[in-house]
């Protein structure tokens, strides 16, 4: 019970996230298209971004949600490690158990929050267009649930991986620095003398995609490519909180 | 209860924090540590408590050794000089925040102790508002409000007014005779009227007065 009133919190965040769901798929209301539901949906993955530097527009609105979620969670666990930091760590003998419950709690809300965006914006559709919805549409939903949660828990988790050693603030400027940085390289991609199939590959904008076509090794390869990093920056978590010290003031006043 | 550190070395920045330091405290005694600001008070209590590591020697607690059967000594209670509670949390639900963690105090318990201290369970105000004597004497309330056996008070009496200094000082003298209880402080006066041995503290090193 204490667990779900900890998620449920910040409802006031989720209510943000199923209206940027609802308002996003405003454009499609109406439509009278026979087309396949996913094919709407699909836009929340970026999967009908092209690769031309015209598509940010396309892309802006779609990161929004993406963004705050970064925002709002990204030093979270850094922040419930700071405060008060010598009197609750002064009680506690296993810090591991706190930080994976810590990491437990933010992965918790990032697939709560990537579900209150998609909900709405599926139910919007359904309602207000005349796209077709199948089993299909269902597993493009749970792909894109796993995969956008995936990508923003790494981010969340990277950004209070940084704060451990840097300022916080720096921490989320880096992260974002690499979100733009894969943006760019994905859609200059056809101007850079780079192999394309490389930055299809390993760009994280690219592999955030789920298409129409399902593709399994794709949708195989992307899981890994956000899972193992999800992991390794958690397990560094879990090390960084072991390992701090408490010498001096900076991990005992407020955040 | 015998808690023993033997020749504990700490080096922070290539600064030598803590110089071989050996004591031998027992429950029923308070020791005062004076010192000036930077000379290792603080420092100490952060070894002694686990909240650091140590570069070598041992500290152990009854015979069990400190990073090795336990990460941070159990049952004790610190206050450290500037170390803040939750600031967005009134007084109570702050040490009943603190209290998930053990499981060992009531509700009861917690506001009979906010009460001991001088300030009201009741009051919703945040602790960011509190004044600093108020800070300090809820501070005071977490380091004994589950009867921890170990004390270790940095300055606690520090931006007190009168009646706080004295409240402190009573309840150190009555919590005495089964704890032990290590006090810092610039205030000699203090030291002097609580405590049963006294070491003065000088670069890392710290020397027993006689």
């Amino acid at each position: 019970m204490k667990n779900v009133i900890i998620l449920c919190k910040d409802k006031c965040i989720y209510l943000v996230a199923a209206l940027s769901g609802i308002v996003l798929m405003l454009p499609v209301a109406g439509s009278n298209e026979p087309v396949k539901t996913e094919y709407y949906l699909c836009a929340f993955s970026f999967a009908l971004l092209g690769q031309n530097i015209s598509y940010i527009i396309q892309f802006i609105p779609h990161f929004i949600p993406l963004f705050i979620i970064q925002f709002y969670w990204g030093i979270s666990i850094y922040k419930s490690f700071c405060v008060a930091s010598i009197y609750v760590f002064s009680r506690r003998n296993h810090r591991v158990k706190w930080a994976l419950r810590e990491l437990l709690i933010v992965l918790l809300k990032t697939v709560l929050f990537i579900a209150a965006v998609i909900v709405p914006a599926f139910i919007m559709i359904m309602l207000s267009t005349q796209a077709v919805t199948d089993i299909n549409t269902v597993i493009h939903a749970a792909c894109m649930l796993i995969i956008l949660s995936l990508y923003s828990f790494e981010m969340i988790a990277l950004i209070n991986l940084l704060s451990f050693f840097l300022e916080s603030g720096v921490a989320f400027a880096i992260v974002q620095i690499i979100n733009l940085l894969s943006l760019a390289m994905y859609l200059l991609s056809v101007n850079l003398k780079i192999d394309e199939s490389i930055i299809m590959d390993f760009n994280l904008i690219s592999r955030l995609m789920v298409e129409p076509d399902l593709d399994i090794w794709k949708l195989s390869f992307s899981l890994l490519y956000f899972l193992i990093p999800a992991v390794i920056i958690s397990l560094l978590i879990v090390g960084a909180v072991k390992k701090t010290q408490f010498t001096k003031s900076i991990y005992e006043g407020d955040v | 209860m015998e808690f023993i550190a033997e020749n504990v070395n700490k080096t922070i920045d290539k600064k030598i924090i803590l110089n071989d330091v050996s004591l031998k405290l027992r429950s029923g005694m308070i020791y005062g540590f004076v010192g000036r600001n930077g000379s290792g008070k603080t420092m100490l209590f952060r070894a002694l408590s686990g909240l650091m590591s140590i570069d070598s020697g041992t500290v152990s607690l009854d015979g069990k050794v400190l990073h090795k059967d336990f990460d941070v000594l159990p049952e004790f209670g610190i206050m450290i000089e500037n170390a803040g509670l939750y600031p967005q949390l009134s007084g109570f639900d702050n040490l009943k925040r603190l209290s998930s963690i053990r499981k060992k105090a009531a509700d009861d318990t917690i506001r009979e102790y906010i009460r001991t201290v001088g300030l009201d369970p009741d009051d919703k105000k945040p602790f960011r508002k509190y004044s600093l004597g108020m800070k300090q004497r809820l501070v005071f309330a977490q380091a004994i409000f589950e009867d921890q056996k170990i004390l270790m008070l940095d300055e606690p009496t520090n931006a007190m007014d009168d009646s706080g200094v004295q409240m402190v000082r009573d309840i150190l003298l009555e919590r005495k005779k089964d704890s032990i209880i290590l006090i810092a402080s610039h205030n000699h006066e203090d030291i002097d009227l609580l405590a049963d041995e006294k070491y003065r503290v000088s670069n890392g090193q710290f020397i027993k007065e006689e």
